[in-house]
């Protein structure tokens, strides 16, 4: 039950829209809270950046809320993308091939 | 007399066990912290330790998921190998997708990911369920370059996968 704690987030309200700044490491325990969370805030802003600079660990299953979040977005005419992949995240997101996909530019 | 010290005697591989434990949904991420411990300890650190990681919680993922919610994980040590035993008990039919599938497409990259992040995968599907086990090469982990399993094969071009059977 411990899992739960593993990440946290925080939300930042900026001009352009809003960001969610993770912190922690993320798995499949947390996937669909992830998903919660991001659909709500894509719901209430334009456009809703990812910041994952605090984020340790993501697997396959964060990348699947990460792609279906910017469907979401998509779908509903707004922007998405995940900002400040560091280490191994960004090694992760890079090697499945979808940091590009990912990046706010082509949100 | 220890003439085995400058020629070791070939029979048996030295097998040490290093980890075993079953998992549920709740424990995923209690086990791959244990699971990092052993791997650091074994040897296996940096990027080379985190691939095999992360390979392995992929598979444990997966079990936990699509194989009956719950399995049993091994970890072992024979010669300077490290071999990661992942099994279910998943009743499930049908294909296992190891293929990468399309950037837009939401899910199916967790075996695709372990293949590619561990330096074996082999998949086997029996009677209780499907056993997955990775390898990760303890002395190759050693090699004075460090280089990690991910950027080994980003620098093969078209090493894709070949349990693919498109």
């Amino acid at each position: 039950m411990t899992d739960q704690l593993s990440w946290q987030h925080r939300i930042r309200t900026e001009p352009d829209g809003i960001v969610v700044v993770l912190d922690g490491e993320i798995d499949v325990n947390g996937a669909a809270a992830l998903l919660s969370l991001l659909d709500a805030t894509i719901d209430s802003a334009q456009q809703v950046l990812v910041d994952l600079h605090a984020v340790q660990f993501i697997d396959s299953t964060v990348i699947s809320v990460l792609i279906t979040a910017r469907h979401i977005a998509t779908g509903a005419g707004k922007r998405f993308g995940v900002v400040n992949p560091t280490g191994n995240v960004a090694r992760t997101l890079r090697v499945t091939g979808v940091l590009d996909a990912l990046s706010p530019s082509r949100a | 007399m220890a003439p085995h010290l400058s020629h070791p005697a070939p029979g048996p591989a030295l097998c040490v066990a290093l980890m075993s434990q079953d998992f549920s949904a709740a424990t995923v991420t209690t086990l791959r912290h244990r699971l990092a411990a052993a791997v650091a300890a074994a040897g296996l650190t940096g990027d080379a330790g985190y691939d095999f990681v992360l390979a392995v919680h992929e598979l444990v993922t997966n079990a936990v998921r699509h194989g009956g919610g719950h399995g049993h994980l091994d970890l072992r040590r024979q010669d300077d190998v490290l071999i990661c035993e992942v099994s279910d008990r998943g009743a499930a039919a049908g294909s296992l997708p190891v293929r990468l599938p399309a950037v837009d497409v939401a899910g199916g990259r967790g075996l695709w990911l372990a293949h590619q992040l561990a330096e074996g995968l082999i998949l086997t599907r029996g009677l209780p369920g499907l056993t997955a086990t990775v390898t990760a090469c303890l002395s190759r982990a050693e090699a004075p370059d460090g280089t990690p399993a991910i950027a080994r094969r980003q620098a093969e071009p078209d090493r894709t996968v070949e349990e693919d059977e498109q």
